[in-house]
């Protein structure tokens, strides 16, 4: 065996490893980015903390066997969202006789000790414009959080089963009653 | 232009606007101070959007419960559980054992084993550590492979964030007469000139590697794929800012090229195979298509026909004979030079048959991006949110749970094609109302009202077995009312659709899918499902007569 030839496989053999590693860098990486938005954007389907965090987790390990098997993915974060809220509401659909969750934001956003350094006034504001987003229809909410999560229109489409133009629509309608809520304020 | 419509200019802050009508959009808010003022309040409320997210969801929705795993663990366990070799199995352990084994076997020449282990990780070290080394040889070894073969021009396939075109190697590069192609070759030939990059031919290692050596600054990065080796090259000098090119281990011939510039266009290059015809100069692109890299477009659209309404709607026509028009994530939009069918997460056999069935119509680009996630395709809306004792009572009063969750089941499956064809009708309006259709020829007018009719007959059929359903179901002896809609057909078709809507949502509601409004009284929800119900099957049949009133 030629040291040259040795030379050349080893090499090979340790860009292999490397490439490996890479990946799970990567998506550890974007586990770490984005863990947390995904567990709250689940929390908003309406899944319970605990099944929304192993929610979260499952489907970064479902992008990891994804790319495992070579398949390309253009965008991770869109794939993320799309998996994540069909993850979400296949759990939900199984208990569909529990309550789903709920934060009781408005209670927190009310309460001076949570909020210390907020004035009444701005307490009120964030109340009002919680309502109006919990009065959004759900397809308007969920265009919106995704929006709010960085997702292009195709990808919202993708991941809510509808094109990019009613996403469009939705959207549209989202704004504007957020809009009024805002402009009622004066 | 007339003024954007809302939707247009959030689209346009959203940068999803096609390419034109972002210019138009532009140049009419300059204009127009009260689209600039609508903008900027639909701004604020993005902002305060923003901000929701930050001060209250992130701040006050529950922290997860408990510590996140290790996630490598879990990796480990996945890598564990794929099909993999052994620790003994792989060739590196092997290999190792097998270069330790051999001073054993061969003890008289320890000496010159001990310098050859040295020596190759001396190599190792080299390779593992500076991948410059590793870059310049891989392609000079790729330049030794390609001196060796037999020199031909080939075919390569290039892609940019606009369009697509086919060429050959060398300086006579274009392939067809076709005037745009010619114009994008040369756009791109000018970009490469600038960047210090081949264009002649410039998915090769000598190209690349040309570029690479006359870079002051550069960082390299050599990775191994399944069957290819890729050299990716980041600097800050020059207009190229990162280029990557992949080469098969098999011969190091170069396979693909990716190049970014600094001014955020890029360029993929693939190469064909010999024997593949030249493509058609409009193939799928990236879904950010039209929106940049103006200068490869402008100047075209005036030496081309501009596709037609009419055209559109054959688009829409072939894509209604494989029901692609209903549920698919399939978009259509037509500008000055082409008519776009885009989709996002179709399955491959369904993507051939969209481009078979669009192949033989001109002016057409199709758009496929991303494939489908694993675990299927997108569901749509699968019951989530239960409204409790409301459904518990309805339950009762429908005879129990299990008899309740079967019709749930299947009124839930009807009223998502319902409401695509409710979606269809509407997209048919949106996109041919009364003054785009009366520059319809007679043919194409005939087209558009037969899709009218047959999504109206769908509609029909699905809202009357829904309604057949429901009444015994919640005991209903409501008799309809409703006295239907009537024309002009296009508030006509939206008061449709609102009303499909309406029923959609009832129905959600209803069988636990959806949380109720505020406006909706949860005692009297059977009620008003069936009234909606019934008021939907008097507007689609109120619909229909007018759709036939106008073909007289």
């Amino acid at each position: 065996m030629s040291s040259y030839s040795l030379g050349k496989e080893l090499a090979g053999m340790a860009q292999r490893d490397r490439a490996a590693m890479t990946l799970q860098d990567q998506v550890a990486q974007l586990f770490l980015e984005a863990r947390d938005d995904v567990y709250r954007y689940l929390l908003s389907l309406g899944l319970h903390p605990p099944q929304a965090q192993e929610a979260a987790q499952e489907v970064f390990l479902r992008l990891y066997v994804t790319l495992r098997k070579g398949e390309d993915i253009l965008n991770p974060r869109g794939w993320i969202f799309r998996v994540a809220h069909n993850l979400g509401l296949k759990i939900r659909a199984k208990q569909a006789t529990q309550a789903p969750f709920d934060a009781e934001l408005e209670l927190k956003l009310r309460s001076t000790e949570l909020n210390p350094e907020q004035s009444l006034l701005e307490r009120e504001q964030n109340v009002r414009f919680h309502q109006a987003v919990q009065g959004l229809s759900e397809q308007q909410r969920r265009c919106l959080l995704l929006r709010l999560e960085g997702l292009r229109y195709p990808e919202i489409g993708s991941a809510l089963g509808i094109s990019a133009s009613a996403v469009g629509e939705f959207l549209r309608r989202a704004i504007a009653r957020l809009k009024k809520v805002k402009n009622e304020e004066g | 232009m007339p003024h954007p419509s809302e939707e247009q200019l959030l689209r346009y802050s959203d940068g999803e606007l096609p390419g034109r009508n972002t210019s138009q959009v532009d140049s009419h808010l300059k204009a127009c101070w009260q689209c600039r003022t609508n903008l900027e309040e639909m701004e604020e409320t993005v902002g305060s959007s923003v901000r929701y997210r930050t001060n209250v969801l992130q701040r006050h929705l529950p922290a997860p419960p408990a510590p996140w795993t290790d996630i490598y663990r879990s990796f480990a366990e996945i890598d564990a559980a794929l099909p993999q070799p052994g620790f003994t199995d792989r060739p590196l352990v092997q290999l190792v054992m097998r270069v330790l084994a051999w001073p054993v076997h061969n003890p008289r020449k320890w000496v010159p084993a001990a310098v050859a282990a040295l020596l190759l990780w001396g190599l190792f070290y080299r390779y593992r550590i500076t991948p410059s080394v590793q870059a310049s040889e891989l392609l000079h070894k790729a330049m030794i492979a390609s001196d060796i073969r037999p020199v031909k021009p080939h075919l390569l396939r290039i892609r940019t964030k606009a369009s697509s075109v086919t060429r050959r190697t060398g300086p006579d590069q274009a392939l067809t007469a076709n005037l745009q192609d010619r114009e994008t070759l040369n756009s791109l030939k000018t970009l490469f000139h600038n960047a210090n990059y081949n264009w002649d031919d410039p998915l090769s290692a000598r190209a690349y590697s040309a570029w690479r050596d006359q870079l002051s600054a550069k960082h390299d990065q050599v990775t191994e794929e399944r069957d290819s080796y890729r050299i990716r090259t980041e600097t800050e000098s020059g207009d190229l800012l990162e280029a990557s090119l992949q080469l098969s281990t098999q011969d190091l011939e170069p396979k693909e090229g990716r190049f970014a510039f600094r001014n955020s266009d890029w360029v993929e290059i693939t190469a064909m195979p010999e024997e593949s015809e030249p493509v058609a100069s409009v193939i799928p692109a990236a879904p950010e298509a039209r929106a940049t890299l103006p200068k490869l477009s402008t100047g075209i659209a005036a030496s081309l026909p501009a596709p037609t309404a009419g055209d559109e709607l054959r688009v829409l026509a072939a894509l209604h004979e494989l029901g692609a028009d209903l549920g698919d994530p399939v978009e259509v939009s037509r500008d000055d030079r082409e008519i776009v069918v885009s989709g996002v997460g179709i399955a491959p056999e369904r993507r051939q048959a969209i481009q078979q069935a669009l192949g033989s119509l001109a002016n057409v680009a199709v758009r496929f991006t991303e494939s489908a996630p694993a675990g299927g395709s997108p569901q749509p809306v699968a019951p989530e949110t239960a409204a409790g004792s409301d459904i518990s009572r309805i339950a009762e009063q429908m005879g129990g749970r299990a008899h309740f969750e079967e019709l749930a089941a299947q009124v839930l499956d009807r009223s998502e094609p319902l409401m695509a064809r409710a979606y269809a009708l509407r997209r048919l309006e949106e996109k041919f109302p009364a003054t785009v259709e009366a520059q319809l020829g007679t043919e194409d007018l005939a087209t558009l009202r037969r899709l009218q009719r047959e999504h109206t007959a769908a509609l029909l059929q699905q809202t009357r077995e829904l309604e057949q359903t429901l009444k015994p179901a919640l005991k209903s002896t409501l008799v309809g009312q409703a006295s239907g809609l009537s024309g002009p057909l296009q508030p006509a078709t939206e008061e449709l659709f609102q009303s499909a809507r309406r029923v959609e949502k009832l129905l959600a509601v209803v069988f636990g899918a959806a949380p109720p409004d505020d406006a909706m009284h949860t005692t009297q929800l059977p009620a008003q499902l069936i009234s909606a119900v019934t008021e939907l099957r008097a507007n689609v049949e109120a619909y229909d007569h007018l759709l036939a009133k106008t073909e007289r």
